[in-house]
């Protein structure tokens, strides 16, 4: 829950970045697992970006980016929303240089469009990268998942090199370079790819593409080493999903289920019970094999039972909490949808 | 005072693992960048990560600096004790502790040398991909910390894509692991920020690595250009056709006039030309005959004057032999080398190298250069007579100049070899204030002393760090 009332989150932002920027959040295109953020802010620059950083960090507004939104139901529920916050303006190809295999962009560009224009030069950024083509390059990195059939260098610390980020101090930042090889200072590209937005929001990306021969030539040793469980519903349609990721693609044999078939309704508190069940015996299955599952969606009652991210909090979180301290002292970035509730 | 700080090292890790004699001391002044160097009070060899745990804890209940090492080859200076303190170094946690060869994953001690792990990799088809030059005896901690490449990165990329968990002692002792056995596990990619962080923010005492599978095939070119422009855009059209070289290696003529100068070192590559390439093209068999016929036709078309092809293991051995002695053949030169490490987009790579030809001219020095040229990721290299300080501070001055010229083309002023303590001046050429005074902050979460490796990678930390090397590193043209 919000501390402000809604009109008074829309005044306060309008004279940061503007009223032009922002409208009311309707549902249901704008909602968030469960929850409506009464305001949804659409940047133009960003400048923009970060002056809304700022004054939701002064102001205590729970920021929620968006851009594609097919990934939109990832990661835990939030624990407020108070601003979606639509990058979708800020989708600009800034470079594209084939014979650098270097492209620049702004955060919003759709991979697919990238990717198309990366195969008209025999290149490919989708080799290393899960590509839908209505999600965009910085949707992906912050919550992509490296590639499942990864063999050699591949997925984002391959292929994202540089970022631009806006950060809750209201200020942005600039990591890495328009080269891949390139070891200068503290490699802090790293810390946004993955984070869910949790840190700062990508305002500009920089990725290196690949020769498509590279691509082809590895195809005869792919071997997937994650596998997609579910949840399918009494009609058939899927209800939830969950990331099985072990060492080597080892997977216990058909126990538990990887597909869990439900004959009650999904909204039934035994549908509930059940996943939790399920979901907590593949948590052992895989924490025995040192792998991981991780829920990629589930409907939002469901996640509030669980942490989406893992059973057991990984070894390194109270290094991960002070992160979250240095970067976003006062929660305001996806606040409580990343590990643990980071 | 120093006597007590040994006693309890010793106490710690027995008095056979603890070094703190003046004379044996001398070889733990610097690294293989010869020029920063400092004193450390002791240089301590435990063999697990719990002795690692107890020295660093001591260390900090007693404000003693902590500089870990591995086998010393690093070229700007990381493991140097620039501000003194007690040197950790890995030489005894060289085991391997498994090898999972469906998984395709390895776990080793820190002090396993890169081609060891290699070697033992090979027998199940697979071999560990970042290949340093120095990879006989440079360690896997030390290519976690430097985030190392090699002629390979190209295709097989640098560490930090072959480091999926690592085992660290942080600056108060305290052992914590990060990441784990597979890619993406939840959580930031704290892996991530730990390779390449030159030993700042903790000391590896494990790693799980991934290992690749061998190429079925391997064949190699060395093609002879008769002028850099056209070898370095040969370079650029070879990846711009979409073949992708394993490796795509270049020496300029001087490299190789002194490779072939020395008796240990020839390996009678081509004397007239201005540029050799070394191009290894893997995959399976059909792929690989396609590939070579594509890139020599790519670099016929460029005006290559000549195309040697090694097909078998000892055939395509000889064509490396020069690449890999390089270094070791220009020390013959003058006595010493500054290896710089800049990198540039592919597409300024003509531009550069013909400005490093234009530095060497104007201050009267010679700079041969061998590089990893498919990455952009030069290799200038400044013979110079450390004995000489006129010549030893032009060389820097040039060297400075390049590394300039490379972040101006839009590259970076290393691309495999750290910023250490060398170029901790030119950081500000690559970051704001802001992104500078941001990895002081990251570096205070995790060591709020500042005591693991301190004077290295963050220019704003540099402060009490008093480098006993006679000659001043701030050498920025203007
Ligand atoms: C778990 C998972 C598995 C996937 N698997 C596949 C696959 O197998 N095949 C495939 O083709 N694609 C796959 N993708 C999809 C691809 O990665 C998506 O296209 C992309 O992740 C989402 O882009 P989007 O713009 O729609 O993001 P959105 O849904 O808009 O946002 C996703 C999340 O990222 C945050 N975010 C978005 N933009 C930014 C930004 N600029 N800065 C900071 N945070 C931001 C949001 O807050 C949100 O939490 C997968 C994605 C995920 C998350
Ligand atoms: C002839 C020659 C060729 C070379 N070729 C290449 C090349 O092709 N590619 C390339 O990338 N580099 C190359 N190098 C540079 C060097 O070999 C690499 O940087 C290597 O990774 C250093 O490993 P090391 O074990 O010698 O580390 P050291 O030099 O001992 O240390 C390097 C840094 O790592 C830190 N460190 C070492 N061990 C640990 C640990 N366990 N935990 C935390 N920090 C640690 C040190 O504090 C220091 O900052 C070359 C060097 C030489 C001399």
């Amino acid at each position: 829950m919000s501390l402000r009332e809604p009109p008074a989150v829309r005044e306060t932002l309008a004279r940061a970045i503007g009223a032009a920027r922002l409208r009311d959040g309707a549902a249901p295109r704008d909602l968030v697992d469960d929850l409506l953020p009464p305001v949804v802010a659409r940047p133009e620059s960003a400048g923009e970006v970060a002056e809304l950083l700022g004054c939701a960090a002064r102001e205590g507004f729970a920021v929620i980016p968006t851009a594609g939104g097919t990934r939109r139901a990832f990661g835990n529920p939030p624990e407020r929303a108070d601003v979606l916050l639509d990058l979708g303006a800020l989708a600009s190809l800034r470079e594209w240089s084939p014979r650098d295999g270097v492209l620049v962009a702004e955060p919003a560009l759709a991979v697919g469009d990238a990717e198309r224009l990366v195969a008209a030069d025999a290149q490919t950024l989708a080799g290393d990268w899960p590509v839908r083509s209505t999600g965009t390059l910085g949707g992906s990195a912050a919550a992509g998942r490296p590639p499942l059939d990864a063999l050699g260098p591949a997925g984002p610390r391959w292929s994202v090199i540089g970022v631009e980020v806006a950060l809750p101090d209201g200020t942005l930042r600039r990591h890495g370079a328009r080269v891949a090889k390139n070891v200068a200072g503290f490699d802090v590209t790293r810390l946004h790819v993955g984070a869910l937005g949790t840190l700062g929001v990508i305002t500009e990306i920089t990725l290196r593409a690949r020769p498509r021969a590279g691509r082809k030539s590895e195809t005869p040793f792919s071997e997937s080493n994650a596998f997609r469980a579910n949840v399918l519903g009494p009609d058939g349609t899927e209800v939830a999903a969950v990331e099985l990721r072990m060492p080597g693609g080892r997977l216990a044999p058909a126990e538990p289920p990887t597909t869990l078939c439900l004959d009650e309704p999904a909204d039934s508190a035994s549908a509930r019970d059940r996943f939790r069940a399920w979901l907590a015996r593949w948590r052992e299955v895989a924490s025995a094999a040192n792998g991981v599952a991780i829920v990629l969606a589930a409907p939002p009652s469901w996640k509030r039972d669980v942490d989406v991210w893992c059973g057991e909090p990984p070894a390194a979180l109270p290094l991960m909490r002070k992160l979250k301290a240095l970067y976003d002292p006062t929660r305001v970035l996806n606040p409580g949808r990343y590990v643990a509730g980071l | 005072m120093s006597d007590r700080l040994v006693a309890a090292l010793s106490a710690i890790v027995g008095p056979d693992a603890v070094v703190a004699d003046r004379a044996s001391l001398t070889t733990y002044e610097s690294d293989a960048f010869g020029l920063v160097r400092g004193d450390a009070r002791a240089v301590v060899l435990p063999r697990s990560t719990d002795e690692v745990s107890r020295v660093v804890a001591l260390c900090h209940r007693e404000h003693v600096p902590v500089v870990p090492r591995g086998a010393g080859t690093g070229l700007s200076g990381g493991a140097a004790p620039v501000d003194g303190g007690v040197i950790v170094e890995t030489a005894r946690m060289k085991r391997i502790l498994s090898i999972d060869a469906a998984a395709r994953l390895a776990v080793v001690q820190p002090g396993v040398a890169n081609a060891v792990l290699s070697a033992a990799a090979r027998p199940h088809g697979l071999v560990f991909g970042p290949d340093p030059s120095s990879g006989a005896v440079c360690t896997l901690g030390g290519n976690a910390a430097e985030n190392a490449g090699g002629p390979h990165a190209l295709k097989h990329g640098l560490t930090t894509q072959h480091v999926l968990g690592l085992e660290v002692v942080l600056a108060n002792g305290e052992v914590v692991n990060l990441g784990g056995a597979v890619d993406g596990m939840p959580g930031y990619d704290l892996v991530g920020l730990f390779v390449g962080s030159e030993g700042l923010l903790g000391v590896t005492t494990a790693l799980t690595v991934r290992l690749s599978p061998l190429a079925p095939e391997t064949r190699t070119l060395l093609v002879a250009f008769p002028s850099l422009v056209a070898g370095c855009e040969a370079v650029g059209d070879l990846i711009e056709a979409g073949l992708e070289p394993s490796a795509l290696e270049a020496l300029d003529r001087g490299t190789i006039a002194t490779i072939e100068a020395s008796a240990e070192y020839a390996a009678g590559y081509p004397l007239d030309a201005e540029l050799a390439l070394l191009v290894d093209l893997d995959g399976t068999a059909v792929e690989v005959e396609r590939a070579v016929a594509e890139a020599s036709r790519i670099c016929r078309a460029r005006g290559a004057t000549e195309i040697r092809e090694g097909a078998d293991e000892s055939s395509r051995r000889k064509l490396w032999k020069g690449r890999k002695s390089a270094f070791g053949a220009m020390g013959r030169l003058r006595g010493d080398v500054y290896v710089l490490d800049g990198t540039v987009p592919r597409s300024a790579l003509p531009r550069v190298l013909a400005f490093t030809v234009d530095v060497a001219a104007r201050y009267g020095l010679t700079i041969c250069n061998v590089f990893h040229a498919g990455d952009g990721n030069l290799h200038p290299n400044i013979s110079f007579d450390g004995r000489d300080p006129d010549m030893t501070r032009r060389a820097l001055a040039a060297g400075a100049e390049i590394l300039r010229a490379c972040v101006d083309a839009g590259g970076s002023i290393t691309g495999e070899h750290g910023v250490g303590v060398e170029k901790l001046s030119f950081m500000h050429w690559m970051f704001g204030e802001r992104e500078l005074a941001e990895m002081e902050a990251l570096k205070r979460l995790v060591d709020p002393s500042l005591s693991l490796n301190p004077g290295k990678l963050i220019p704003s930390t540099k402060g009490c760090a008093e480098a006993k090397g006679k000659h001043d590193l701030v050498g920025e043209p203007r």
